[in-house]
C-alpha cells in the first residue's frame, strides 16, 4: 500500500513537472548590444526571474550582421520572436511592408507602454500602423577636454563664431581642434546634422526631409561649406580626415591630442575612461540663430509576425520599457530609454546626467540620416568624402543630394 | 562478360560521384540558377521578386558607378597580375638556381598567403594610418614628411595602396607555384644554352619560361579571375572609398544588394562578374590549348 502511494506521488510529481515544462516558453530575442551585453544579460536575467515561465534565448549580433541576415531569417521562418532593429523606413519599414513584423497598435492601446514618449511611435509607424517601440535616445554634440579648455582659459562657446575662435586657440596651442575620422563615410552624417540643424530654419529642414523643399537651398550649401570645406581648410580638423577611422578619431580625442570631437551620446560610456574631465556643449548656431542639437532614436524592438509567442514577447517589452527598470539601461548600459527617468536615485556620470537633463528640457533637431532614404544617405556618404577631398564643391554636393531625392 | 564488368564499374563510379554532385548542385548549381533568375527581377530582399525582364541589364549601360568600379577592376587585374607574376617568377628562378636557404626564403615569402585577407587588411590599414602608421612615421623620420599623406583616404592613392597590400599578400603564392613548376625544367637544356653562349636573360626567356608556360598560364588565369572577383581586402581597408575611388565591382555589388536592398540589380552585377571571369577563363584555356598544340 505504501509502495502504491509512493508510486502515485511520483507519478503526480512527474505529471506536474511535465505540465510546467509544457507551459515553458522559449522566447528568441535578437539584439545588437554587443558592447553592453552584460548589462542586457542582467536585464534579461531579472525578467526571467520575474517571469519563470519564459526562457529568453538572446542572440547578439553586430548591426551590420543583423542588417545582412534578418530579412533572410524572417523570410525563411527561422527568425526570432523579438528583434532589435533600425527603426527607419529603409530597415524596419521594409520588413513591415513585407508583412514580416507584427503591428503593435493593440499592445500600445493596452497601456503597457504608456510611459514611452508618444513621439517615438512616429519613427516606427509604417502605413498607418505602429510596428515597433523605439529605444536609445541619442543626440549629437561637441565633447571637449575640459581640463585643456581650463588650461587655455577657454569656455564652451555660445555662438558659432565663438566656436571658431575656440578652434583657432586650440590650433595655436598645437592641439588638433576637432578630431574627425571619416574613413567609413557615415561619421560625416553626424557632422552634417549638427550644422544643418543650426544653419537651416527648422521648418525648412523638416520640409527637405519630407521631400517638399529642395536641398539645393543656400543654407544647405552654407552648412556643407562651413563643416567640410572651411573647417578643413582652416586646419581645425586633423589631417587626412578621409583616411582616419572613426575609432581612431575617438582615440585622438581620448588621448588628449585633440581638444574636441563631434559625436553622439552613445560615446559617453567610452569617455568615462579619459584621464581628463570631458564635458559637452551643443554646436552653437551662428549669432542670432537657434541652436538645435540633432537628436533621434537608435534602434527599437519589434515583434515578428511569425512569432508564436506574442504574449511572452509583449511581457518582455513591457518589462524593458517599465521605468522601474531604468537602472539597467542607464547605469549598466549608458542607454537613455524613451521615457522620463529620475536620475537622482541612479549612479550616472555627470556627463550622462547632463545629457539626460538636456534631452528633457531642450528643443531638439533632427538626426537627418535616420529619417532619409538609403539612396540619399549613400549620396551623403560618398559626397561628403568628395567635398573633404576637394573633388566636389559644397554647391555640387547639395545638388547631388537633391538629385538623389528626385530619383 | 567484360561488358557487364565495365557497366558495373560505371554504376559504382556513378554512386561514388553522386554525393559530391549533389553537394555541388545544392550549394552551387541552385544558387547560380537562382541568381540568374533574380537578375531579371526587382527585389528588396523580402516579399516576392517582381519580374522586370532585361530592365536590370539595360540599367547597367547607364550606371556610371558600375563602369567606374569596372575600370578599377581592370587596373587591379593588369597591375595585380603583371607585378606579382613577374616578381614572383624572378624570385622563383633565383630560389631554384640553388640559392642558399631556398626553403627558408620560400617559407617566408609564403607566410602572407596563409593569413586571412581580413587580418592583412587590418594590419596594412595600421601601416597606412595617417596618424600613427609605420609608413608615414618612417617617411617623416627620414625627412620625407611631405609625402606622408592619408594613403587610403586620398582618391588618387586609395586603390593603389590597397593593391600594394594585395600584391604583397599574393606574391608568395606565385613564388611557390612557379617554383614547383620550375622543378620540371630540364637543367641539361639550361646548361646546354649556357655552353652555347646564352646569357642569363636569354636562358630565362628562351629556355626556362617556355618550359614552365603551362604553370605560368595557370597562375595568370587564377590571378586574373581573382582580380575580377576581389572583395575582402578592399572592403576591409576602404569599403570602396573615399568617394568610390577604390570601388571594385564586388564591393559595389555588395553595397547595391545588401545596403541598398536592391537584390535584383545586385544579382545582375554578380552576373557581370561571372561573365568577366568566364571570359578570362576561356581565354586562358584557349592559350593553354594552343600551348599544348604547339608542343
Amino acid at each position: 500500500m505504501r509502495k502504491l502511494s509512493m508510486l502515485a506521488m511520483a507519478s503526480g510529481l512527474a505529471l506536474a513537472a511535465s505540465g510546467v515544462l509544457a507551459q515553458q516558453v522559449e522566447l528568441r530575442v535578437w539584439d545588437t548590444f554587443t558592447e553592453t551585453t552584460e548589462g542586457m544579460d542582467a536585464m534579461v536575467g531579472a525578467f526571467e526571474a520575474a517571469n519563470p515561465d519564459i526562457d529568453v534565448v538572446r542572440d547578439v549580433q553586430s548591426v551590420d550582421d543583423m542588417r545582412a541576415i534578418i530579412q533572410t531569417a524572417l523570410n525563411s521562418g527561422t527568425g526570432p520572436d523579438v528583434v532589435y532593429y533600425d527603426t527607419g523606413p529603409g530597415f524596419a519599414g521594409v520588413l513591415a511592408e513585407a508583412g514580416l513584423l507584427r503591428p503593435l497598435d493593440d499592445f500600445y492601446a493596452s497601456g503597457a507602454l504608456d510611459a514611452v514618449y508618444p513621439w517615438t511611435k512616429e519613427r516606427s509607424t509604417f502605413g498607418g500602423k505602429v510596428y515597433g517601440v523605439g529605444n536609445q535616445l541619442e543626440f549629437v554634440a561637441v565633447y571637449y577636454n575640459a581640463d585643456l579648455f581650463a588650461e587655455l582659459g577657454l569656455t564652451a562657446p555660445t555662438t558659432y563664431e565663438e566656436f571658431l575662435t575656440v578652434s583657432e586657440a586650440l590650433k595655436t596651442a598645437g592641439v588638433v581642434p576637432v578630431a574627425f575620422g571619416n574613413a567609413a563615410g557615415w561619421p560625416a552624417f553626424h557632422n552634417f546634422s549638427l550644422y544643418a540643424n543650426n544653419f537651416i530654419p527648422q521648418d525648412k529642414l523638416e520640409a527637405m526631409i519630407a521631400g517638399t523643399e529642395s536641398w539645393e537651398a543656400p543654407e544647405v550649401v552654407a552648412a556643407i561649406q562651413a563643416m567640410f570645406v572651411d573647417m578643413n581648410a582652416a586646419g581645425y580638423l586633423n589631417p587626412s580626415v578621409n583616411a582616419v577611422a572613426y575609432d581612431d578619431a575617438n582615440i585622438l580625442f581620448s588621448s588628449g591630442m585633440a581638444g574636441m570631437t563631434m559625436t553622439g551620446s552613445w560615446m559617453i560610456r567610452g569617455f568615462k575612461d579619459t584621464t581628463f574631465q570631458t564635458n559637452s556643449f551643443f554646436l552653437p548656431a551662428p549669432a542670432g540663430g537657434t541652436t538645435l542639437p540633432p537628436a533621434g532614436l537608435g534602434s527599437g524592438y519589434f515583434i515578428t509576425s511569425a512569432s508564436a509567442n506574442v504574449e511572452a514577447a509583449e511581457r518582455f517589452l513591457t518589462f524593458l520599457y517599465d521605468p522601474a527598470n531604468a537602472s539597467y539601461w542607464v547605469e549598466q548600459m549608458s542607454v537613455i530609454p524613451p521615457y522620463d527617468v529620475d536620475t537622482s536615485s541612479l549612479e550616472v556620470s555627470p556627463l550622462l546626467a547632463q545629457t539626460m537633463e538636456a534631452l528633457s528640457t531642450m528643443q531638439m533637431g533632427y538626426n537627418i540620416d535616420v529619417l532619409t532614404p538609403e539612396a540619399f544617405n549613400t549620396t551623403m556618404l560618398d559626397g561628403f568624402q568628395a567635398v573633404l577631398a576637394g573633388d566636389r564643391t559644397a554647391a555640387e554636393q547639395a545638388a547631388a543630394m537633391q538629385a538623389s531625392v528626385a530619383q | 562478360m567484360a561488358t557487364s564488368r565495365i557497366a558495373a564499374r560505371q554504376r559504382a563510379g556513378f554512386w561514388f560521384v553522386l554525393p559530391a554532385f549533389l553537394i555541388y548542385l545544392v550549394f552551387f548549381g541552385v544558387p547560380f540558377v537562382a541568381t540568374i533568375w533574380l537578375s531579371f527581377t526587382e527585389w528588396n530582399g523580402v516579399g516576392q521578386p517582381a519580374f522586370t525582364g532585361a530592365g536590370n541589364y539595360l540599367r547597367l549601360s547607364g550606371d556610371t558607378a558600375m563602369w567606374a568600379a569596372l575600370g578599377n577592376n581592370v587596373i587591379w587585374v593588369v597591375i595585380g597580375t603583371v607585378v606579382p607574376v613577374f616578381i614572383g617568377l624572378i624570385i622563383a628562378v633565383m630560389l631554384w638556381s640553388d640559392a642558399r636557404g631556398s626553403m627558408t626564403y620560400r617559407t617566408i615569402y609564403f607566410l602572407p598567403v596563409v593569413l586571412s585577407p581580413v587580418v592583412i587588411g587590418i594590419i596594412w590599414g595600421w601601416i597606412y594610418n595617417p596618424l600613427f602608421g609605420l609608413l608615414n612615421t618612417s617617411l617623416r623620420a627620414v625627412g620625407f614628411g611631405n609625402f606622408a599623406i592619408g594613403w587610403l583616404g586620398e582618391s588618387e592613392t586609395a586603390l593603389y595602396a590597397v593593391l600594394v597590400t594585395a600584391i604583397w599578400s599574393y606574391l608568395g603564392f606565385c613564388i611557390v607555384v612557379l617554383f614547383a613548376g620550375l622543378q620540371k625544367v630540364d637543367p641539361e637544356l639550361v646548361g646546354a644554352a649556357r655552353i652555347d653562349g646564352a646569357n642569363a636573360r636569354q636562358r630565362f626567356r628562351h629556355v626556362i619560361v617556355p618550359q614552365i608556360r603551362p604553370v605560368l598560364t595557370m597562375v595568370i588565369v587564377y590571378t586574373v579571375i581573382g582580380g575580377f572577383n576581389v572583395f575582402d581586402v578592399v572592403w576591409v581597408m576602404t569599403s570602396g572609398g573615399p568617394n568610390n575611388a577604390s570601388e571594385v565591382i564586388a564591393t559595389y555589388t555588395y553595397e547595391i544588394a545588401f545596403r541598398g536592398n536592391e537584390y535584383g540589380y545586385g544579382a545582375t552585377l554578380s552576373m557581370v562578374m561571372s561573365v568577366l571571369s568566364l571570359i578570362a577563363a576561356w581565354i586562358t584555356m584557349r592559350m593553354r590549348a594552343s600551348d599544348e598544340g604547339a608542343r
